[in-house]
């Protein structure tokens, strides 16, 4: 705050920039850091040799090339785009629904997901040899699904088209599709441990495929959410004022979840339900810096990025060379710096 | 540039019930006409019908232009809406949230300009708002509140203008000083202010036309001393109440006398 | 005349002796008796030999278990037994008990002609069970205390949860015989698939010694320690199982990574996951990375029948037989 002329909250260049760094050295220790030991020089040597012109001799084996190219860096790609994806498809909820609470699964996209997974799980050792796995693209389309469903049942509410209607029509659609997955496991009980493995998240199998798979999807995604956050400020007086102010909420609304959804959708489809970060994220900014979506987006996209890549290192690491699965490790260590940030703030949530 | 408004026949209910039936009132650009009444008139679905939130039948027209042909982003530059409870984001500063008022100006997805900047800079110093510029709104005491939704209004430059009880919570020192500012932002400016309001004093000595609104209907509508007569308000509320000339001024109350207490 | 009479005396009270007791197979036949088969009753020589006991004819019944869910008492031998457990399925029809089972559950594929049903081995009801009206029934998994719940109205229930060692597996394989009336034929199994195992391990050289193995549960790489069933089963084989190294407290299915395996490149890989998840040599050489390791490039990825590799019955042999020839094909390739 400057004694000058008062001006609108600004995204300081310092802040994206400590965001930035945080996310490259996420980044740099990811690809450094794993289960099997690969020497720093190495690993930079390797990466110069992939510029033209250079090669570099780093005497690592082709097996440990194939470790560092095909395991580790789309690993670490993937978790960058799966973090800043539900990071920023939480703030967009949070805004959208004027809910610290919200998620980017509150309106039913991860029971929808699960749902799918369980069914392409139990249904499809038969369907071995199609050109498309059924798994990611059952948890999309299930993840899709659970959302549409949700504003479906919303919208049939006569009282109006609320965001507390929205909200309550996810639970309901949520709790009913988990119910429905529940069932299906029971009969199909010998999918149990590979669904609950699905669900807890994992990026163990991630190679330069699901990276491709996933990225235009997030990009188009994080994209628009960024572009439009500051809409999110505007909705955040209330829907009536909002609309007096000159937007129709409710088409912003629907806007804002279908972005976030779809790409909340693309990576589930590929990592499984990581939890914890779509809330944790954007809350940790605002705390940290201001409560406007200008700012709290695209840190929430940065920050996001970097939080889930050093999660997927202690996933790796902690009980190397077995793994954790990532979901409980963004709980584990999400939930006490959530609380170690709460009581060294200013005290502000949105 | 001023715009008279006119309500013309609104009907509008809620669920089964009824709320308005057919009310037909007008005010001159630049004027300030206070709807009052008792609880549950339906002064609030009155107003909001100009801001758009609720569906009704009839027309509100600006200027004899129908607001209902807008779209939402050409009525918000014509009308600004404060309701009766605003919603104070909490972590949002006053600057901006008084910026949220140049929202019809800005493209969907574009910045505010440096025009914008200035026009909230205005506002700020027309409410002496100025050191609150960083403060968080939701930590701001209830007159300081109703100065940054009157700021907003400023900033979002629109002829008219639309407050549904915008001194409800007001001591009396700062509800005089609230109305005083909408005054002089109004001769100033040229601003049509409509207002629903509680305290019939207040509207006796503030407002230029008054409404009386009773059950949905409209018992009477014309200046102050037409409209709020000791027979009239006597029937619409009780029969106790007294209207006072103190100073030259009009004073509205209620007595508590054998009758009224029993 | 009086020299003869003593060993006149002496055989007749043998062959008394030999008369009296009943045949279980463990008395041992007087010299000159020639023991007749366990299933055809005793002739008496003399009168007072027809008083039998109360031990019946029958081929040992009523006869003691001590399974894991206690002892069960098996009054004669079983006519309509249900089998709740694939492995069990196996093992009765191997031992010749296949004519005594009227239910198995839906997952016991092998053999053929098992009668399957709709019954379920992970969500088994009482009630449907008993609608088999079985005489002795066989469970793998108890979940809701169904062996409980099938005691309480008085049907035998033998429990015969994973074995652990290959020795708990023989020792289930001898109790179904026990309790159905095949004891000799269990005894022959065992003893035929010790022999089929040894003689395959003996098989070979030395040289497997140097070679590890990567054992694969499922396609996010579930695998199993040396001390898991499969583990030992295949121990005798001088293999170094790649996932003992990340197991410190011996939990038996780590979940590894592909780092790991690919930087442990084991001489052999083998997929237990073809069935349930589509694995194969070739899904595995799609997998990003996996094409560097040794065991891709040289066709040493072996798919194993996942029926097979989870259950303790005689296919067992088979199991070590399949793991015995791939090592054999890599031994020569690398020779």
């Amino acid at each position: 705050m400057n004694a000058g002329r008062p001006s609108a909250t600004r995204l300081h260049w310092w802040w994206v920039g400590g965001a930035a760094f945080a996310l490259f050295a996420a980044v740099v220790a990811g690809v450094m850091v794993g289960p099997i030991s690969i020497a720093p020089i190495d690993v930079i040597g390797s990466m110069a040799s992939r510029l033209p012109f250079i090669d570099v001799d780093t005497g690592l084996t082709e097996r440990s090339e194939a470790i560092l190219w095909e395991i580790r860096m789309p690993r670490v790609v993937l978790a960058v785009l799966v973090g800043s994806m539900l990071s920023a498809a939480g703030a967009s909820y949070q805004g959208v629904f004027r809910n610290p609470l919200a998620d980017p699964y509150l309106l039913g996209a991860g029971a929808g997901a699960g749902l799918g997974a369980t069914i392409a799980i139990a249904y499809g050792s038969s369907t071995v040899g199609w050109i498309i796995d059924p798994l990611p693209l059952a948890a999309f389309v299930g993840a899709l699904g659970g959302v549409a469903l949700a504003y479906v049942l919303g919208y049939t509410v006569r009282s109006g088209r609320t965001s507390v209607t929205l909200i309550l029509a996810g639970v309901a659609v949520a709790a009913f599709l988990t119910a429905l997955q529940t069932f299906l496991q029971q009969r199909e009980s010998d999918t149990l441990r590979e669904v609950y493995g699905w669900i807890l998240g994992s990026l163990n199998t991630a190679g330069w495929d699901e990276v491709l798979l996933v990225t235009p999807y997030v990009l188009v995604c994080l994209v628009a959410v960024l572009v439009g956050r500051r809409l999110l400020d505007v909705l955040s007086v209330g829907d009536t004022e909002a609309g007096t102010l000159g937007i129709r909420p409710g088409r912003i609304r629907l806007i804002f979840v279908i972005f976030a959804t779809l790409g909340t959708a693309a990576v589930v489809a590929v990592s499984g339900l990581i939890g914890f970060v779509g809330i944790i994220v954007p809350h940790t900014v605002r705390l940290a810096t201001s409560a406007s979506y200008r700012v709290v987006v695209p840190l929430s996209i940065l920050l996001g990025g970097a939080f889930l890549v050093v999660a997927d290192i202690i996933a790796r690491v902690a009980v190397t060379p077995a793994e954790i699965p990532i979901g409980v490790v963004t709980a584990i260590i999400g939930a006490p710096f959530f609380a170690v940030v709460l009581r060294t703030s200013k005290g502000v949530v949105s | 540039m001023t715009s008279a408004l006119e309500f013309s026949n609104i009907e509008a209910s809620f669920g089964d019930t009824k709320v308005l039936h057919g009310v037909t009132v007008g005010v001159r650009g630049g004027g300030w006409l206070g709807v009052v009444g008792p609880n549950g008139a339906g002064k609030s679905t009155l107003l909001r019908t100009i801001a758009g939130s609720i569906s009704y039948g009839g027309s509100v027209l600006a200027d004899g232009q129908p607001i209902e042909n807008l779209s939402h982003r050409e009525r918000a530059k014509i009308v600004a809406y404060v309701p009766q409870r605003p919603l104070y984001p909490q972590g949002m500063a006053v600057f901006d949230y008084v910026l949220l008022g140049r929202t019809p100006y800005l493209g969907t997805l574009a910045s505010e300009s440096r025009e914008d900047v200035a026009a909230v800079w205005g506002s700020l110093e027309a409410l002496h708002l100025v050191d609150f510029a960083s403060r968080d709104v939701a930590t701001l005491s209830g007159g300081e509140t109703q100065r940054v939704s009157l700021a907003r209004v400023l900033a979002q430059n629109a002829p008219i203008v639309v407050l549904d009880e915008a001194t409800a919570s007001l001591d009396v020192a700062a509800q005089h000083e609230v109305l005083e500012l909408i005054d002089h932002l109004r001769a100033s400016r040229g601003m049509t202010v409509i207002t629903a309001i509680h305290d019939l004093t207040a509207a006796a000595q503030f407002c230029e036309k008054v409404m009386l609104l009773d059950d949905g209907r409209s018992v009477g509508a014309g200046t102050a001393s037409e409209v709020l007569t000791e027979e009239r308000l006597g029937s619409v509320f009780e029969p106790s109440i007294r209207v006072i000339d103190v100073d030259g001024s009009t004073v509205i109350v209620s007595l508590r006398t054998e009758e009224s207490s029993s | 005349m009086f020299r003869g009479f003593i060993p006149l005396v002496v055989a007749v009270s043998l062959i008394a002796a030999a008369c009296g007791s009943d045949s279980s197979g463990d008395s041992s036949p007087p010299a000159t008796l020639a023991t007749t088969s366990s299933s055809s009753p005793t002739t008496s020589l003399t009168p007072e030999e027809t008083t039998t006991t109360t031990e019946t004819v029958d081929d040992g019944f009523p006869v003691s278990i001590d399974a894991p869910n206690g002892e069960v008492i098996i009054e004669s031998r079983p006519e309509s037994v249900v089998s709740l457990s694939p492995t069990s399925t196996e093992v009765l029809f191997a031992l010749g008990a296949g004519d005594q089972v009227v239910a198995v559950d839906s997952m016991s594929n092998f053999p053929g002609n098992a009668p399957v049903t709709d019954l379920s081995a992970f969500t088994p009801s009482v009630e449907a069970i008993a609608s088999y009206e079985p005489d002795l029934v066989f469970l793998s998994f108890d979940p809701g205390d169904i062996v409980a719940g099938l005691e309480a109205i008085g049907i035998p229930v033998i429990f015969h949860g994973t074995a652990f060692t290959v020795d708990d597996a023989y020792s289930q394989w001898e109790q179904v015989g026990a309790a159905t009336g095949h004891i000799a034929e269990s005894a022959a199994l065992v003893a035929e698939t010790t022999a089929d195992i040894e003689s395959a391990f003996a098989s070979l050289s030395e040289g497997s010694e140097a070679f590890t193995y990567y054992y694969e549960l499922d396609p996010t790489f579930y695998s199993v320690t040396s001390v898991t069933f499969i583990g030992q089963l295949l121990a005798p084989s001088g293999m170094t199982n790649i996932a003992d190294g990340s197991d410190p407290e011996g939990f038996g299915y780590p979940q590894l990574t592909a780092e790991y395996i690919i930087d442990s490149d084991p001489s052999l890989v083998f997929l237990a996951d073809t069935k349930c998840c589509g694995a194969s040599a070739e899904t595995v050489a799609d997998r990003p990375g996996w094409d560097t390791l040794t065991a891709v490039m040289g066709g040493s990825v072996v798919e194993l029948d996942d029926d097979i590799a989870s259950r303790w019955g005689p296919r067992i042999a088979d199991l070590v037989e399949d793991v015995v020839v791939s090592i054999l094909e890599l031994e020569l390739v690398n020779a």
